[in-house]
């Protein structure tokens, strides 16, 4: 007789042999689960802002009015200069960007009116004429700031540049009289002039710190045109520089320059010493505008009529009354000479306090108010002052207000950010003024996603506080409509529907990204890399 | 019970060059792991409670099985807040723990 194992023998092996795999299998499962890691491929997302106060500018080509591709050298001062850090967390106050973009992060307490943020920023790149930008920030995400630079050898209407080489002996002084002549063609509009700067023989040319430049000196000499709109917005400083010193011997003043012409002069030896000094007077002569005004006369200057001259300060932005000019007949034209002994960017101004002392009014707030613009609606705007470019950019703001000569003629210029003209208004004098406008509808807008990553395979990824500019094609991005997503997330709003729109982003350098808004409303992503060297990467 | 709570805090500021951001900037994440309330269960055993022996051994041995892997859900605050958004790579990663192998061992003594 069978026993019951024996008979039930197949169950017996067909329940081991499955336990068997049950068990094989089990331990394989086992080893999965002990292995299980929730981290796995997690990235370490963050929202990013180096600091409560953010601040964007863009070192453009004055010609092109495109974003510098070269390195930029970035000075900076003013009273907040030492709380400012860069993108990646850097506070140094001389610094070089890979290309023409700053982003700028002020630590601390966020500036407000009643307590602004003050920065100096001076750019210089290699075959441009340096220049600054004094900025007053009163909140904690700023509108971008704009520098023009002019390229030596390719310069916007209005502005002439010369190089021209010279000796000095071992002590630093000049071996023969120097004669540099730059001649500007005009054209435009903007009449022709000529700037002539003259060296004596033997002249010692020291640097800052008072020791002799030897050698063989470039003495590069840019002359700009107060008639030309592309050479007034490179004015060093802007055209709202504060004046440290006026004729009247006020320090710290500030008032609005309106430059009938300037010229900017670097003289530097091989060595990249600089001279800053003239043992004995050089003088420059600039042509006077046929077309300037004396505001004294309301009419065109004359020979023998005085002009002030000032120079510029370059590290602290500032303009100095230096003397008082004479209009000279020569030739046909007129012209001013001056005698210099020490190099800063010089000019003739036009302006009001020359004559009319008594009601001279240092400080003119002219304050538009748009009170019909949507919201984030974004414009292009020119102030015009007294028939020359005074200022100009691109903002959503109901509120644009500008410091500036009183008892001029303004006309405020609104344009799409493509440059159509939507309007003009004129007034006279400053003060608060209304402007209402019917702004053409533009519906669409699009969620934006901003997400930055690391190049070299490091799982973090950012979103950070970025401006995206929003422009068609084709047309200079400078003047592009500025939005500042906060932490990266954010609509650009006021769209045209079915349109082709081109985002960037600066982050050494363009980074773009093709938009074709659609009938409706929608959200995008946009993605870009972080350099390998940004702190966050490493 | 079938939850599970997490809670991670930065122990350090994080510095980035001349930048240094205090733990209460950076953040915090917390997150809940949770799981089905009924799984069903398969096994075999070996003993018998009823034999006469002093001693009594037994052995339980199967899985049981959730109809669905955990699901977790993530909130983040300060420059961690966007941390959130990886709750789908994390439920993921959870994805395996839906069998639950299970060996029971058991030993009795009569007094």
């Amino acid at each position: 007789m069978k026993t019951a194992l024996q008979t039930n023998r197949p169950l017996w092996k067909a329940t081991l042999l499955s336990t068997l795999l049950g068990l094989l299998t089990g331990c394989q499962y086992l080893d999965d689960v002990a292995h299980v890691d929730p981290l796995n491929n997690i990235a370490y997302k963050l929202n990013y802002q180096p600091a409560p106060t953010i601040v964007q500018g863009l070192i453009v080509d004055a010609k092109t009015e495109e974003p510098l591709t070269i390195p930029v050298r970035v000075s900076l001062f003013g009273k907040d200069a030492g709380r400012t850090v860069t993108f990646d967390g850097s506070s140094a106050l001389n610094f070089t960007t890979e290309k023409g973009d700053l982003y700028l992060g002020l630590k601390g307490t966020s500036p407000t009116e009643a307590t602004p943020a003050e920065l100096r920023i001076v750019v210089d790149a290699d075959g441009y004429v340096s220049s600054g930008k004094t900025l007053r920030l009163s909140q904690a995400l700023n509108e971008l700031f704009v520098i023009r630079l002019v390229k030596q050898s390719d310069t916007p209407v209005g502005v002439a540049a010369l190089n021209r080489t010279l000796q000095t002996n071992a002590s630093g002084a000049t071996l023969a009289d120097q004669q540099i002549q730059v001649t500007n063609a005009g054209g435009d509009s903007v009449s022709a002039t000529k700037t002539l700067m003259q060296i004596p023989a033997n002249t010692v040319l020291k640097d800052a710190k008072g020791q002799p430049v030897t050698g063989t000196i470039v003495a590069s000499v840019v002359t700009f045109s107060g008639e030309s709109a592309a050479a007034l917005k490179a004015f060093p400083g802007g055209l709202d520089a504060p004046i440290a010193k006026d004729i009247e011997g006020r320090s710290n003043t500030t008032f609005p320059v309106s430059p009938g012409g300037f010229v900017a002069i670097k003289m530097v030896n091989e060595r990249r010493q600089a001279v800053s000094t003239f043992s004995q007077p050089v003088t420059v002569q600039m042509s006077v505008s046929p077309t300037a005004l004396n505001p004294a006369t309301d009419k065109p200057y004359m020979a023998g009529e005085p002009i002030l001259i000032y120079s510029y300060n370059e590290q602290t932005g500032e303009w100095v009354y230096e003397k008082q000019g004479m209009v000279e007949q020569q030739g046909a034209g007129l012209v001013v000479s001056m005698q210099i002994t020490h190099l800063s960017f010089w000019d003739w101004l036009v302006n009001l306090f020359s004559i009319i002392k008594q009601t001279f009014t240092p400080d003119c707030d002219l304050n538009y108010t748009l009170t019909t613009l949507p919201d984030n609606y974004p414009y292009r705007y020119e102030l015009r002052r007294g028939g020359y470019y005074f200022a100009g950019g691109t903002s959503q703001s109901r509120r644009l207000s500008f410091r500036t000569a009183p008892k001029q003629n303004f006309e405020l210029v609104l344009m799409t950010p493509e440059g159509g003209v939507l309007g003009r208004f004129t007034n006279t004098g400053c003060g608060n003024i209304d402007v209402r406008y019917a702004f053409p509808p533009r519906p669409v807008e699009v969620y934006f996603y901003v997400q930055a990553t690391c190049p070299n395979g490091k799982q973090v990824e950012i979103n950070p506080t970025v401006t995206l500019f929003c422009g068609k094609p084709g047309t200079p991005s400078v003047y592009w409509a500025p939005t500042t997503l906060v932490n990266g997330r954010g609509y650009i709003r006021n769209l045209a529907s079915n349109t082709d729109y081109t985002v960037i982003a600066y982050y050494n350098g363009i980074i773009s990204y093709p938009l074709r808004t659609g009938s409706i409303s929608n959200s995008r992503k946009f993605l870009y890399q972080l350099s390998p060297t940004c702190s966050i990467c490493r | 019970m079938n939850r599970a709570n997490f809670t991670g805090t930065p122990t350090k500021p994080l510095v980035l060059n001349q930048l240094s951001f205090s733990p209460d900037e950076v953040g915090t994440v917390t997150g809940q792991v949770d799981y089905p309330k009924v799984a069903p269960y398969i096994g075999v055993g070996w003993g018998n409670p009823y034999t006469r022996r002093r001693f009594k051994f037994m052995l339980d041995m199967g899985v049981f099985s959730q109809p669905e892997p955990p699901t977790v859900k993530l909130h983040s605050t300060g420059m961690l807040e966007p941390f959130a958004e990886q709750w789908p790579i994390m439920q993921y990663n959870l994805r395996v723990l839906k069998l639950y192998p299970i060996l029971i061992l058991g030993v009795s003594y009569k007094l």
